[in-house]
């Protein structure tokens, strides 16, 4: 849905949008049926799940890309915000790998510290 | 002020490709982006900080959520549709796509609110859990989104339509932008909420 010189035609537009969503479609519907007919561990079906949501965001991309020819301001913005948002996705996983003392396994210490009972401060 | 006084409102900019109404779509949905993002990332925060964490399909109802993934989809292909035949100078085929297009919007709209019912009657409530507060929250924020695309659309639709006798031209552009940001709408669900809340 552009209308620049380099665009592809109405027809060709169509024809991509059609394409991208039924392509989504048979991929979301795969994401379906595995849940159903698979009982996977947990992490399998992560693991699964997050590359289906991967292919499922390239498929746009690539579909997007074919409308940005020659419009090299938009991808450098794009760039930028995907780069933003992969650091704001990766911020929690560095700080559950943080290993500094007192920051990590609170509820264990918990666990132990009513296990072994209260302790005596003061003494 | 005349309305040339402002320009490139169609045309577009030799420096960018774009013209202002264009190139101000996709910095907003780049912004959201940024905001979806945010709260995905907090998802996986809180995930990986729980120490139990429901499956979506244990508590939420995957064929509804699945109906309602398959209406979104409906929808943004009725709106390439309309605007198809805003470019092809037919305007009744954008009357019934673009209707047809916002009658998907507001079915989606009334599942979600069925939905979300069915959670409050069975006692389950932003509170009750980290898992349906996130889920809460970002499906509210979503359903906001419809609802602001379907305000544009509606306009467009009835009292704004009449702009394409005077010029197709502008108005087919204003469907092309409010139909950009009705993809970026649709696409949020089926990449990224559907699955990870539903299916993950």
């Amino acid at each position: 849905m552009s209308a620049n010189a380099n665009s592809p035609s109405t027809s060709q537009m169509v024809g991509i949008y059609s394409r991208l969503f039924g392509l989504l479609s048979v991929i979301t519907l795969a994401g379906i049926a595995a849940v159903y007919f698979f009982h996977v561990p947990v992490w399998v079906a992560l693991a699964v799940g997050l590359v289906l949501i991967a292919v499922k965001g390239s498929i746009v991309v690539d579909s997007f890309k074919q409308f940005m020819v020659g419009r090299n301001i938009i991808v450098l913005v794009f760039s930028l915000t995907g780069i933003f948002v992969l650091g704001l996705l990766f911020l929690p996983l560095f700080n559950h790998m943080d290993r500094l003392v007192g920051t990590q396994d609170i509820s264990k210490q918990m666990q132990m510290e009513t296990k072994e009972g209260p302790s005596h401060h003061g003494d | 002020m005349s309305e040339g006084a402002v320009p490139y409102i169609v045309e577009e900019r030799p420096d960018t490709g774009f013209n202002n109404a264009t190139l101000g779509i996709w910095l907003f949905l780049a912004s959201e982006v940024m905001l979806f993002g945010a709260l995905f990332s907090s998802y996986i925060l809180l995930r990986v900080g729980a120490a139990h964490w429901p499956l979506g399909a244990s508590i939420l109802n995957i064929p509804l959520a699945t109906l309602n993934t398959f209406i979104l989809v409906g929808s943004s292909i009725a709106v390439v549709f309309a605007w198809a035949g805003l470019k092809e100078n037919n305007f009744g085929q954008f009357k019934k796509c673009m209707g047809l297009s916002m009658l998907c919007g507001l079915a989606f709209l009334v599942l979600k609110t069925f939905e979300y019912r069915m959670k409050f009657h069975h006692g389950l409530f932003p509170s009750t859990s980290t898992f349906l507060a996130i889920y809460f929250t970002m499906t509210g924020l979503h359903a906001l989104h419809i609802i602001g695309g379907l305000v544009v659309n509606g306009y467009l639709w009835g009292p704004g339509s009449k702009m394409f006798k005077e010029d197709p031209h502008h108005f087919t552009h204003r469907v092309e932008i409010a139909g950009i940001y009705w993809h970026f709408v649709d696409l949020l669900w089926v990449i990224l909420l559907f699955p990870v809340l539903y299916l993950l």
